[in-house]
């Protein structure tokens, strides 16, 4: 008799469902009409079919095949597409989608002005080759590949490497890699490129979790890693969940939990490792190199004499070490000096304890807590360190010459058993690697091919993943840059295409755009091309009454729909309009000052010396799982815990308070009232004219006109009856004016100019794109 | 749509289950009643007249569906005495709210909702 | 005006015609707010105050969650039953009709912590040895001893705790209050999320989203340690008068965007954070500022000592913003120490449940006794919340599992029924012993409203044409838990 298990269905998938339906392959023909109308023929997990252009009314408004998808739908409700919009909010919502960034007057106008018939074509290649194109969509990849410069946790140690991977990540884009090959380079760089340091670094995808290096269970955290990452592999290619399925076989996705364990073997012996070393070098490698060279000479008499102080007990000190792990992670680190009787399983755990945990100080440090005969070595060390903290400022603060990323430990594989309910000390039977029957429509076979030092697992996993017969990788990908550009993905679920997601609203176009990303080479600067020239993507978004009556959600997309600007957008918009942006690709992470109400420890965040870093691209803002930086938190940033899918827009008094109060957001109103004077010169009128056309890409109304002018004259008076009445007036003025700039105006009035690119910057037309 | 199954709807699905009763319940199923369940209780919330019955007719036959589907797989005392008293919740809100008792409907709709949980939380092979 | 008509429709679906219209009240924030300029301009006033639909005891609520579910087994719930078979497999009579994710092995074995357990109070409520100050207040309690929930990862449970569905995208139960009470004090958030630890609590801001509701009613999170609040200063350079005077420029300019834009709620919510933000400038540094309370009120609440300083002063601020008229505290519990993030003991949970207990036991019973000498513990209702409970079998040896069959929850203050204990469970306390009595958390939620003056079924907002409410389909009030 089947056993009923009502609960474990619920609770994974948050719909209560019956049992007994656990035996079927697929759902049976529905018995009544009015459920053939709630069931659906359409599956993700059919191999993609590229499905006929639907016929429409009005084919004068396809411009691309997406738009017959579209447009087909809404003809059978009857709605009618928007209007065409300006030309002025086109470029500036492009901008902001493809760069991240709003377009200068400049752009706009060249634009505007271009009556050429592929004004539209010649604008969309300019910004799909710019590499602020990858800036910006390596962002959202990196949302999914939970990617942080920092391990997590308590300790929440630096991992001074990963930017490399961000960088890899931005190259690619930049480059229109084929997605094929970054899906495989992610997964298996190292084993299907060998010795190529390019795709060694895209493996940091997979070495990107949150980890906790204090754990005292390293059998428990292999399979803890492991978890994480068959977890954000099949989330994020394969929007599916099946996390469930650790625990008891998955309900409603037909994936059992022998197939779930069958997908963990793939990453038997991948370990990660922050200590690869670095073959090619870059200019900044190099200057790293040497800074880091100068530091080990300068301290290396300091250093011999820790080393010296700590020889005698360093042997009884590393075993008291060891004594505090779980008995079986101890009996594996008893092999560490015979590695060749070590199990592969074992030599993981060794792996990981010397990549993790092993310097002297760190193996000595409890012994020398604990051990009162050894106080003497421990006041010489603390002296001796403290010697060696005041090198602290010949060493290099950031850079690397490692490579942060994942490997294989030898070609026999650690075993992998499936686990009674996902318990780590619960082993079952032996699995071996293998797709779910349910993801593999055609049956594909997962051919293994050891390497020399290397299983061949993921190789083989990243080639089934990347096939065009996988039913899932590129539905996937090409739903969610569908997501990025209209808010909602054609499965609004980007990363649950399961049948706890929510079913797609286009399914055939989800279909057309799969194939023909495929059939394009799996490049996403097509697919992304097809979208922004689309009727669709052209469409105002000013709001209809009658759209909203049928369709309140805009789920057909007769309106384009506006939206906030994400985190980084309104930051990057806000220094492109100042014109403070340091537009510089690539390198280590950089820390921009933090309000003095954070109090993070100064090991999290020591603010960069050179202020020339303060403005680069958020993207390169240190991302500190811990302490993530204020002003992208408040706005909605990526939690970097694990994927991160769809960001979530709240909308709250602290955000207005980051954007009124803020020192930084001050300081760029000031650099933006300089930029407007000096290029406006000083006529009030003209001054606002060039102020909307950067920071709305538009030109002011009356309205608009007369009420800023009568506040400068508003706001110059208080500063004058400040100005009596206390004898001081507290005001800024703007930065960057040149000495006859500064002289023809007056500083009251220039301060209350100040004050209104403060309030502008502060707009809701500047947080929002439409 | 749902005018069509209204009418189509009673027959159909109660001939349906019928033949097939002898099949397994399916997900689609619950979750078709999950969704059905939703707009009606936000039907008679709205005081929608037909919207809530139109809702309530196509539970009661699906709930006669499940009730038959329990009734021929046999040592399942509890789902069958729950699905019933479902089917006569549903038949007690088709009553409230042709008499225009949107309240005491809501209510009803509630223990029906209950109901629900109460199989999909208690009930075990029996 | 169509947005205004829209937003009346929807807000009087639910409450009538007491909704938003009633905007005559006193305090001068609301009266230069809601002028015939903004009227014109299409924004309404979503948090003008309403009346409840009929008279309620609590004013607001302080929602206490412990994050990772504590054992109800080593806190409320003594088994004289489960210590007698401790040590032995569970007998399968008791595990009737459940899935146990952790049955097989050791691990079905009975567990007992190495608990005191004793009767406090005129109700003669039980008590472990782990909660001594609160075991003081056991006359203020009313216990919830069936509750059940739906099991599974912290995450999903804590998110039906909070919003009543699996999935991220409903209104969390402040959300709802808020909508359907509006503000009773201007100059604050009336809907704040207050925790203790380093880091934002797991599930993050799902959990006191607005889901489908206006923007304007989500929580707002205040960060631990001494400033709660990045950038509540004013830049120096900019003085008091310009600032007001920048901010009215930005409302003009939004109120004329917002023409283009109507009945757009973020749009308007971002209008209504400005001239809050600008509010909470002056009162919030105050609100949250335990160090205007005296030393008594501050060693009350355990505040000065290691283990309960700070979930103390996240306790005593809770109490300062009610006193303020903030009508949804949420308090989420963090980490007690390095070594324990939270109550999920899966092991060691002597030492977790240790250091836990010790975090929120003194600070949780000084908040009822401060609420209660300030004659605020009638109008303020006091809710200790979790996720799920916790196995009468032992994980691990000396942890136990997830338990969503039947745990503790409690209420004090705010018009419950102090001293009664509802519900059951069964002999060892891992399943409700008479599942008529189940409490749910939509059960939870619909109590919580009706001692607000709130009938859950008639909290009602149209979304995407459907009438939602916040109890989803479910929900009964719990009528023997009201005095």
């Amino acid at each position: 008799m089947k056993k009923l298990v009502y609960l474990a269905v619920v609770s994974c998938f948050a719909a209560a469902l019956p049992a007994g339906a656990e035996d079927k392959v697929e759902a049976p023909a529905a018995s009544s009409p009015s459920r053939t109308a709630r069931a659906s023929q359409w599956s993700p997990y059919k191999v993609v079919q590229a499905p006929a252009l639907p016929a429409v009314k009005q084919a004068k408004w396809v411009r691309k095949p997406v738009d017959a998808f579209v447009l087909a739908q809404l003809e059978g409700k009857n709605i009618k597409p928007s209007a065409e919009v300006d030309r002025e909010t086109f470029i500036r919502r492009a901008t902001l989608d493809v760069w991240g960034l709003i377009p200068t007057p400049e752009e706009v106008k060249a634009f505007v002005e271009d009556r050429s018939p592929d004004a539209y074509e010649k604008l969309v290649d300019r910004l799909l080759a710019s590499t602020r194109y990858g800036e910006r969509q390596a962002r959202r990849w990196l949302d999914l590949a939970r990617y942080s410069d920092s391990a997590g946790f308590t300790n929440d140690e630096t991992r001074a490497n990963m930017w490399r991977y961000r960088d890899y990540v931005i190259n690619s884009f930049n480059q229109d890699k084929p997605y094929d090959l970054f899906v495989k380079e992610q997964i298996a760089g190292d084993e299907l490129w060998p010795g190529k340091q390019d795709a060694l670094v895209a493996t940091g995808f997979l070495r990107a979790y949150a980890d906790d290096s204090n754990s005292r269970n390293i059998v428990q955290k292999k399979y803890q890693n492991t978890t994480d990452m068959v977890d954000t592999v099949s989330t994020v290619f394969l929007g599916s969940s099946v996390e469930c399925a650790r625990c008891h076989n998955h309900k409603i996705d037909k994936v059992s939990q022998k197939e779930y364990f069958q997908l963990q073997a793939f990453f038997a012996n991948a370990s990660a490792n922050d200590t690869l070393p670095l073959k090619e070098k870059g200019e900044a490698d190099l200057k790293y190199s040497e800074a880091q060279a100068k530091y080990q000479a300068a301290t290396k008499d300091v250093r011999d004499r820790i080393k010296a102080l700590l020889a005698p007990i360093r042997k009884v000190g590393e075993e008291y070490h060891i004594g505090r792990f779980t008995p079986e992670t101890r009996e594996a680190l008893a092999k560490r000096d015979k590695l060749d009787t070590a199990t592969p399983k074992e030599r993981w755990v060794i792996n990981r304890y010397l990549t993790t945990n092993y310097t002297d100080q760190a193996v000595t440090a409890s012994y020398l807590n604990y051990e009162e005969s050894a106080k003497g070595i421990k006041e010489q060390l603390a002296k001796l360190t403290e010697e060696l903290r005041k090198y602290d400022d010949l060493r290099p603060s950031k850079g690397s010459e490692r490579i942060s990323g994942v490997v294989d430990l030898g070609k026999d594989p650690a075993q992998t058993h499936l686990l009674f309910v996902g318990d780590w000390d619960r082993p079952l039977e032996e699995v071996q690697p293998g797709v779910p029957a349910l993801f593999n429509p055609t049956n594909e076979k997962i051919q293994i091919t050891p390497l020399e030092n290397s299983t061949g697992r993921r190789a083989a996993l990243a080639s089934w993943l990347s096939s065009p017969n996988n039913p899932l990788t590129a539905r996937v990908f090409v739903n969610r840059v569908w997501g990025q550009y209209f808010g909602r993905g054609v499965i609004e679920t980007v990363s649950d295409f399961g049948r706890a997601g929510t079913k797609p609203t286009h399914p055939e176009l989800l279909d057309y755009l799969a194939d023909r990303f495929v059939k394009d080479g799996w490049s996403t600067k097509k697919l992304q091309r097809e979208i922004l020239l689309s009727s669709t993507y052209r469409q105002s978004s000013a709001p209809r009454e009658d759209v909203a009556k049928i369709d309140p959600d805009n789920k057909l997309l007769a309106v384009f729909p506006r939206q906030r600007l994400d985190a980084e957008q309104i930051r990057d918009s806000l220094l492109a309009a100042s014109g403070e942006l340091v537009d510089k690709v690539g390198g280590p992470a950089v820390f921009p000052p933090v309000p003095s109400t954070l109090k993070a420890p100064g090991r999290f965040w020591t603010v960069d010396k050179d202020p020339g870093e303060y403005n680069r691209r958020s993207i390169y803002i240190f991302n500190r799982r811990s302490v993530p930086y204020p002003m992208l938190e408040t706005f909605d940033m990526a939690s970097p815990q694990k994927v991160h899918s769809k960001r979530s827009i709240t909308t709250s008094p602290l955000q207005a308070l980051a954007l009124i109060n803020n020192e930084q957001v001050f300081k760029s109103s000031q650099a933006l009232a300089g930029r407007v004077v000096r290029e406006a010169g000083p006529d009030p009128v003209k001054q606002i004219e060039r102020l909307f056309q950067i920071v709305y890409s538009r030109s002011p109304d009356k309205f608009e006109k007369n009420t800023l002018v009568s506040f400068l004259d508003r706001q110059e008076g208080l500063f004058r009856e400040q100005a009596i009445a206390s004898g001081r007036v507290s005001m800024a003025v703007p930065v960057g004016l040149n000495t006859s700039q500064a002289r023809n105006a007056e500083p009251i009035r220039l301060a209350a100019f100040v004050d209104l690119t403060h309030t502008i910057l502060n707009s809701n037309e500047f947080v929002y794109r439409y | 749509m749902r005018k069509i199954s209204l009418i189509a709807g009673i027959l159909i699905l109660f001939a349906g289950s019928v033949w097939a009763a002898v099949a397994e319940l399916d997900s689609d199923l619950m979750q078709a009643v999950e969704d059905v369940n939703k707009s009606m209780a936000s039907n008679i919330a709205l005081k929608d007249k037909k919207g809530s019955l139109s809702d309530a007719t196509e539970l009661g036959g699906m709930f006669a569906e499940i009730e038959h589907f329990y009734v021929s797989k046999g040592d399942a005392d509890d789902a069958v005495r729950l699905s019933k008293k479902s089917r006569e919740l549903v038949a007690d809100i088709l009553k409230s709210v042709n008499g225009g008792d949107f309240d005491h409907a809501t209510n009803l709709a509630t223990d029906l909702s209950r109901t629900c949980k109460s199989c999909h939380n208690f009930y075990k092979k029996s | 005006m169509k947005s205004r008509r829209e937003f009346l429709h929807k807000a009087g679906l639910g409450l009538g015609a007491l909704g938003v219209s009633s905007l005559a009240l006193p305090g001068g924030g609301l009266l230069s707010y809601a002028n015939a300029a903004d009227l014109a301009a299409g924004i309404d006033d979503p948090l003008a105050p309403k009346k409840p639909h009929f008279p309620g005891t609590a004013k607001s609520v302080i929602w206490l969650h412990m994050d990772g579910a504590p054992s109800h087994l080593d806190l409320f719930d003594h088994k004289p039953e489960l210590i007698k078979l401790a040590g032995k497999p569970t007998p399968d009579s008791f595990t009737q009709g459940i899935q146990l994710a952790t049955r097989g092995g050791d691990s079905n074995k009975l567990f007992i912590s190495k608990r005191e357990w004793k009767q406090h109070g005129q109700s003669g409520a039980w008590f472990s040895d782990l909660l001594p100050n609160l075991a003081q207040r056991a006359d203020d309690i009313a216990f919830i001893k069936s509750s059940v929930t739906v099991g599974a990862t912290h995450n999903i449970s804590i998110l039906k705790l909070n919003t009543g569905d699996l999935v991220p995208g409903r209104p969390s139960l402040g959300a709802w209050v808020q909508y359907a009470l509006g503000s009773a004090n201007r100059d604050l958030p009336s809907y704040v999320v207050l925790y203790n630890g380093k880091n934002e609590p797991q599930g993050g801001s799902v959990n006191w989203s607005s889901g489908f509701l206006p923007a304007v009613y989500q929580g707002t999170a205040f960060l631990p340690g001494e400033q709660p609040i990045h950038n509540l200063a004013r830049p120096e350079l900019i003085a008091a008068a310009a600032q007001r005077s920048e901010l009215d420029l930005l409302k003009q300019l939004n109120q004329h965007h917002a023409t283009r834009y109507k009945g757009d709620s973020e749009l308007k919510a971002r209008i209504e954070a400005y001239e809050l933000a600008y509010r909470m400038q002056s009162t919030a540094p105050e609100a949250v500022d335990v160090n205007k309370e005296t030393a008594t009120t501050r060693a009350l609440y355990g505040i000065g000592d290691k283990d309960t300083n700070d979930y103390g002063t996240v306790l005593l601020r809770a109490r300062r913003l009610v006193e303020r008229g903030v009508r949804f505290v949420q308090v989420v519990s963090g980490p007690a120490n390095e070594d324990v993030r939270n109550w999920d003991a899966h092991s060691d949970l002597e030492k977790n449940h240790g250091a836990m207990a010790r975090m929120v036991d003194k600070p949780i019973a000084g908040l009822l006794a401060d609420l209660k000498s300030r004659g605020l513990l009638e109008s303020t209702l006091v809710v200790w919340t979790s996720e799920f409970g916790r196995t009468s079998f032992g994980e691990s040896g000396d942890g136990r599992d997830h338990n969503p069959w039947g745990y503790t929850q409690w209420m004090a203050g705010g018009g419950v029924k102090a001293g009664l204990t509802y519900g059951e469970t069964d002999a060892i306390g891992l399943q409700v012993a008479d599942k008529e009595k189940a409490v749910d958390t939509y059960d939870l939620h619909a109590t919580v409203l009706a001692l607000l003056g709130l009938d859950h079924l008639k909290v009602t907002y149209l979304n995407a044409g459907r009438s939602e409410r916040p109890t989803v389909v479910y929900g009964k009030v719990v009528k023997e838990l009201i005095a």
